[in-house]
């Protein structure tokens, strides 16, 4: 009997070190991750956000013990993402609190900072209102930018908690290179959107995407402030 | 032995005429080289001792004998010296220049004292009588070779007045073929998409900007115009049902019909050279990818499989292969692969963003659209087999969306040198680049296959 086992151990051995490595190694980035997000509330913390702010500030608090769940079970990479879904919002939650706040305002006084069109939003859904709008992209890229993924989480949380709820997402380009290569870029921006949104949570049916290319600029300018504009991926209700 | 210049002449003017290149190196270098064998001309674009063919193309006479021409007769005139202006192989004389009396001589070729013509440059000669009666237009146009003076081409046409133009440009296309060998493109079209208040709609018009027409007035997005094989249809996006589908819609007029109306994406729909093929990007496998499909709509085939944007299928002249763009290094280059979507092999090795391939009909080349390191959108030609890179335009605004003419001399595009975006036309290296249109706002524009059996 121990004839045979010790063979067995001696191949275990060395995969249970590469195990350890192989997960040692992203555990360390998500305890990063973590003290990232924690940091985050901290600054939070210390600007009254879970007065100001108190929804925002709560899903980051949710999301940073999700986060410190998942890491314990051993999903890393989970742990990871969930950890800056957390920093994300905490960061959110403290950029939207000043004295004598409240939700709703904040909300909509984040638009600029975020570079959410309040017009858009203005037209929106009422339930979806203050998380709807618009996100931007990078010169010939679809990636969800950070500065985008606070507004998102925000249509998540509200749309994964009704799935009656229905946006559109179109997605749109700069008025440089092609007409067909850039209505293959602006899909591909709808469907970073869609990605992510289902990703946190809400149900594919709910997103529907479309992409206009360049054919529907909101600035007809060529400066380089006018190309960023164009660059977006609009959330409409349905 | 053949010398490389006498092959740069052969492939421009007669691919399919050996006898043409025997005669060329016999014949050398008189200026007025014409030949034995096919009454053809040395006409040769890109080497430094190129010469346009002159040509000279008196006003074209009123039969009738009155002193001012019917306008109609004006245009003729007009038309077809704006068509040998566009042609980069020919250089119209200034009439003011000629000294032949215009009363004295007649349109018979004993009648014309070639000498008068030799002597102010010309190599050929186009002279044409007209009668207009009511609405009614006879025209006798003849196209003679100045040193033999002989007569090569000569058409009797009979039609309404307002066919003047069409006369003109029939006749033109005569002599090209009697010059060359191969078809002139004066009686093709281009169609384009015009920027209008409320969305995009699908134009046609003539090469020189006339006659232009509205394919599509739905009030919708209609883009990226292509033509069918039989020149009777365009093949666009449309996103007159909401979702960007493809269509084909009569050019004269009618019900659009839907050729592809996947989920998502359905653009860029290619038609094969034989006509039995469609070659289209569709996003509904969630990625933009070539699929291909019989002209039918059936047999939808995938040829692509990249996380990245594969699209604009243009076909080789041959069927055989499919030029494209593909952003699966990172940055959009133009790829090729076999009509199978076997045998990838990316072309473009420069530049980090080209666009727009188009195949030209000859098979040599293909146009696309690079952006320079000034994020300036110039028209380049690669060869598909030795990468060989030329700039068609530089330092003149954007220029953009190349497509070739059917004979592949020419290339029509869009450049904003005038501010807005117009349709232009160049010869095929780059010469003799004129604008087409009078307004702005046109934008993919599409040269037709020859339209005229």
């Amino acid at each position: 009997m121990s004839g045979s086992i010790q063979p067995r151990t001696l191949i275990a051995l060395p995969l249970l070190a590469a195990l350890i490595f192989s997960t040692g190694c992203p555990k360390k980035t998500a305890d990063l991750e973590l003290e990232a997000a924690r940091a985050a509330m901290d600054e939070a913390r210390k600007k009254k956000a879970n007065d100001c702010a108190q929804e925002t500030y709560q899903a980051a608090e949710a999301a940073i013990a999700e986060a410190k769940r998942l890491a314990e079970a051993g999903e890393i990479e989970d742990a990871k993402k969930k950890a800056g879904e957390a920093k994300a919002l905490a960061e959110q939650a403290a950029a939207a609190s000043r004295p004598g706040c409240d939700e709703k305002k904040t909300a909509d006084d984040e638009g600029p900072k975020e570079k959410v069109t309040d017009a858009t939003a203005a037209n929106m859904n009422m339930k979806l209102g203050d998380a709807v709008g618009t996100i931007y992209f990078d010169y010939n890229d679809a990636t969800i930018r950070e500065d985008s993924k606070a507004v998102l989480s925000r249509v998540a949380e509200v749309m994964s908690k009704d799935q009656g709820l229905k946006v559109e997402v179109e997605g749109h380009c700069d008025v440089r290179g092609s007409t067909e290569y850039n209505l293959h870029l602006g899909e591909r921006r709808a469907r970073s959107v869609m990605k992510y949104l289902v990703a946190q949570g809400v149900e594919p049916k709910q997103v529907e995407i479309i992409s206009y290319g360049e054919e529907r600029p909101v600035d007809m300018g060529m400066s380089e402030e006018a190309h960023q504009r164009n660059r977006r991926a609009e959330l409409k209700p349905q | 032995m053949r010398r490389p210049r006498d092959e740069v002449i052969l492939r421009r003017l007669c691919p399919h005429a050996p006898l043409l290149l025997l005669a060329l190196t016999a014949v050398a270098l008189p200026a007025q080289a014409q030949t034995e064998a096919g009454k053809r001309t040395v006409i040769e674009i890109g080497s430094p001792d190129f010469r346009p063919y002159p040509l000279a193309i008196p006003d074209i006479r009123d039969m009738a004998g009155e002193k001012t021409p019917a306008p109609a007769i004006r245009e003729m005139t007009d038309t077809l010296r704006w068509n040998f202006d566009l042609a980069a192989t020919f250089k119209v004389l200034d009439p003011k220049s000629y000294i032949a009396d215009p009363k004295k001589e007649g349109l018979a070729a004993a009648s014309i004292k070639f000498e008068d013509w030799v002597n102010v440059g010309a190599d050929g000669l186009i002279k044409g009588g007209v009668t207009v009666a009511g609405d009614t237009l006879k025209a006798d146009l003849r196209f003679f070779d100045v040193a033999s003076g002989r007569q090569l081409v000569q058409k009797s046409y009979t039609g309404k007045v307002e066919d003047a133009k069409r006369f003109a440009r029939a006749f033109s296309d005569e002599v090209i073929f009697a010059l060359t060998g191969t078809r002139g493109i004066f009686q093709t079209r281009l169609a384009a998409v015009r920027k209008t208040k409320s969305g995009r709609e699908l134009w046609v018009m003539d090469l020189d900007g006339e006659g232009a027409t509205a394919v599509t007035n739905n009030g919708s997005i209609n883009l990226l115009p292509a033509w069918s094989r039989n020149g009777q249809e365009l093949i666009f996006t449309s996103y007159i049902r909401h979702n960007p589908n493809l269509y084909s819609t009569p050019v004269g007029g009618g019900r659009p019909r839907l050729l592809s109306g996947e989920r998502g994406l359905n653009t860029g729909g290619a038609m094969s050279p034989d006509g039995s093929k469609l070659a289209l990007t569709l996003s509904r496998d969630g990625n933009s990818e070539i699929y291909v499909m019989n002209a039918d709509g059936t047999g939808l085939k995938r040829l692509t499989n990249e996380w990245a944007i594969d699209s604009s299928p243009s076909w080789s002249p041959n069927g055989k292969r499919i030029a494209f763009v593909s952003s699966r290094w990172g940055d959009p280059h133009i790829f090729v692969m076999n009509a199978d979507g076997t045998g990838v092999k990316r072309i473009t090795d420069r530049g980090t963003y080209n666009q727009t391939p188009d195949w030209s009909p000859k098979g040599d080349l293909i146009a696309f659209t690079a952006r320079d390191e000034r994020n300036v959108f110039d028209i380049f030609t690669v060869n598909p087999e030795t990468k060989e890179i030329r700039r068609l335009t530089q330092d003149q605004g954007n220029n953009e969306e190349p497509s070739f003419s059917p004979d592949g001399n020419h290339i029509v595009f869009t450049s904003t040198r005038e501010g807005k975006s117009q349709i232009w036309i160049m010869a095929v290296d780059g010469s003799n680049q004129r604008r087409i249109t009078k307004k702005g706002g046109f934008t993919t524009p599409a040269w037709s296959p020859y339209l005229v059996k």
